[in-house]
């Protein structure tokens, strides 16, 4: 295992979707046991940055790439390197819960039975921690054999959140995870994420600037492909050093 | 549509509107209580007296005015930093207000006494404060900071004064009885003055701040020259 100072480095990554130059040159890291948000206007190449540090964007068709991704020091891009076993490493969760159509257990042993665990009460104590974890398992601890689908959608995101922490990854990368959800569900994630942050590291695409503000220690501000700029997010909410930044934030683009 | 104004912008003219207004309120009580103290005018004071509740009012609706921009709008970088100073600014200014009844005051606890000299300094020094006060919301209302160097200057000029007229005082003092209240009085209101100029100055470094997002601290007593005045 090679020496890593974060668990993801960017090193110069750039993409296309066929002639469509996406990310240009990005160079940073993502601060362990932190929240870093990743925010720009649409189609500014945010979740593209971010599909680009699971390997999402293999599948695309026309999806081209320079530059590296490190994880933990080796670049997840490299010829031998697995994506099965990089996904058990860094979790996603997307904009619109997407529960299995199973029940709320069997959601939450999909992966670790995927990746060899069998033992019952080894098992029935992961859908316990990660549902504790995201905060669901007060509301349907008893309900554990009903079907997922059934939950409410503030519920079905943190199933998903409880998903993706089942295989226990050190980074869990969220797209957009309260768009879709109404305010009172968006705020208990929001708090979950302040929460998760003590024991994942966290990257979070958002195009809310308050939500950014709210939730994150490090903030990114992606503009046409470019990295513009990349620091404290109590730096950039009080002081932008970049024009750009600055009328993105104060709603003046985007 | 891009010269529409934003909600938010709305609610920032409202409120640059009133700091305005304070300023020119708190301008208006500083010099005529220092016209009062010099001409030991008693219904000039009363009038500084009346004032104050105008000054006092118009600082509580700006703090209102800020608390409901933040809380509705959310407001980010150089809209934050500048209700963030537009908040400390009126408070400042409402602390010249004070100073300036409180001269006003004395005004009216001399109504028995006479001046034992010509009163120069105290309304000079009212004057300088005025001028840095000047500068300083030029930078807040305007965003102009071309004229901060001259800070500097005036403290100088503002420092100078206010040791001299010590010295002028305690010599006055040595040889002269029956001035001993005056004299106090004097001295008082020279150290309004110098409080007055004092929060000007801090309006300057917010001014700086609000404009350049940077943190500044101006002034010689910040460049290892200490002040020599006595205060």
């Amino acid at each position: 295992m090679s020496e890593f100072k974060y668990h993801i480095e960017v090193q110069n990554l750039s993409t296309w979707f066929g002639k469509k130059h996406i990310l240009k040159d990005i160079t940073c890291y993502f601060k362990d046991n932190s929240v870093t948000a990743v925010m720009g206007p649409s189609g500014c190449g945010k979740s593209t940055l971010l599909r680009s540090l699971n390997r999402l964007n293999d599948l695309v068709p026309n999806f081209k790439r320079s530059g590296t991704v490190l994880f933990r020091g080796e670049d997840i891009y490299s010829s031998g390197a697995s994506v099965y076993d990089l996904r058990t490493r860094i979790g996603m969760v997307f904009q619109r819960p997407n529960p299995f159509p199973m029940s709320i257990r069997e959601n939450l042993t999909y992966g670790p039975k995927l990746h060899g665990i069998k033992d019952e009460d080894e098992l029935d104590k992961i859908v316990e921690t990660t549902l504790k974890k995201a905060a669901l398992w007060d509301e349907v601890k008893d309900d554990l054999d009903h079907p997922a689908p059934n939950l409410s959608g503030g519920q079905q995101q943190r199933l998903c959140i409880a998903r993706a922490l089942s295989v226990n990854p050190p980074v869990i990368l969220m797209d957009e995870p309260v768009s879709s959800l109404d305010p009172i569900s968006a705020a208990k994630i929001e708090e979950l994420i302040v929460e998760l942050k003590n024991d994942y590291t966290i990257i979070l695409v958002t195009h809310n600037v308050q939500q950014a503000f709210r939730v994150s220690d490090l903030a990114a501000f992606l503009y046409l492909g470019e990295l513009v700029e990349f620091d404290e997010t109590k730096r950039i909410l009080e002081a932008p050093s970049d024009e750009r930044t600055e009328a993105f934030i104060t709603g003046r683009i985007g | 549509m891009k010269d529409m104004k934003t909600q938010l912008e709305f609610y920032l003219e409202e409120i640059e509107r009133r700091l305005e207004r304070l300023h020119e309120l708190v301008i208006k009580a500083l010099i005529d209580s220092m016209e009062s103290f010099k001409n030991l005018d008693q219904k000039a004071a009363a009038k500084v007296k009346d004032q104050a509740e105008d000054i006092d009012e118009l600082e509580e609706k700006i703090e209102e005015n800020v608390l409901e921009t933040i809380g509705r709008r959310q407001p980010v970088a150089k809209d934050l930093r500048k209700l963030s100073v537009y908040l400390q600014t009126a408070h400042n200014l409402y602390r010249v207000g004070r100073y300036s009844y409180k001269i006003a005051h004395i005004t009216y606890l001399c109504k028995d006494l006479k001046h034992f000299k010509e009163l120069v300094s105290l309304p000079h020094l009212a004057e300088l404060a005025k001028q840095t006060l000047d500068i300083a919301m030029q930078g807040i209302l305007k965003g102009d900071l071309s004229r901060i160097d001259e800070l500097e200057k005036l403290e100088s000029e503002s420092d100078k004064e206010t040791s001299d007229m010590f010295c002028e005082i305690a010599q006055f003092l040595r040889e002269k009885e029956g001035i001993e209240e005056m004299a106090l009085y004097y001295i008082l209101i020279g150290r309004y003055c110098e409080r007055a100029a004092d929060q000007a100055f801090q309006i300057a470094e917010k001014a700086v701040y609000m404009v350049k997002g940077k943190r500044v601290r101006l002034g010689i007593a910040y460049k290892g020259r200490a002040s020599g005045a006595p205060h």
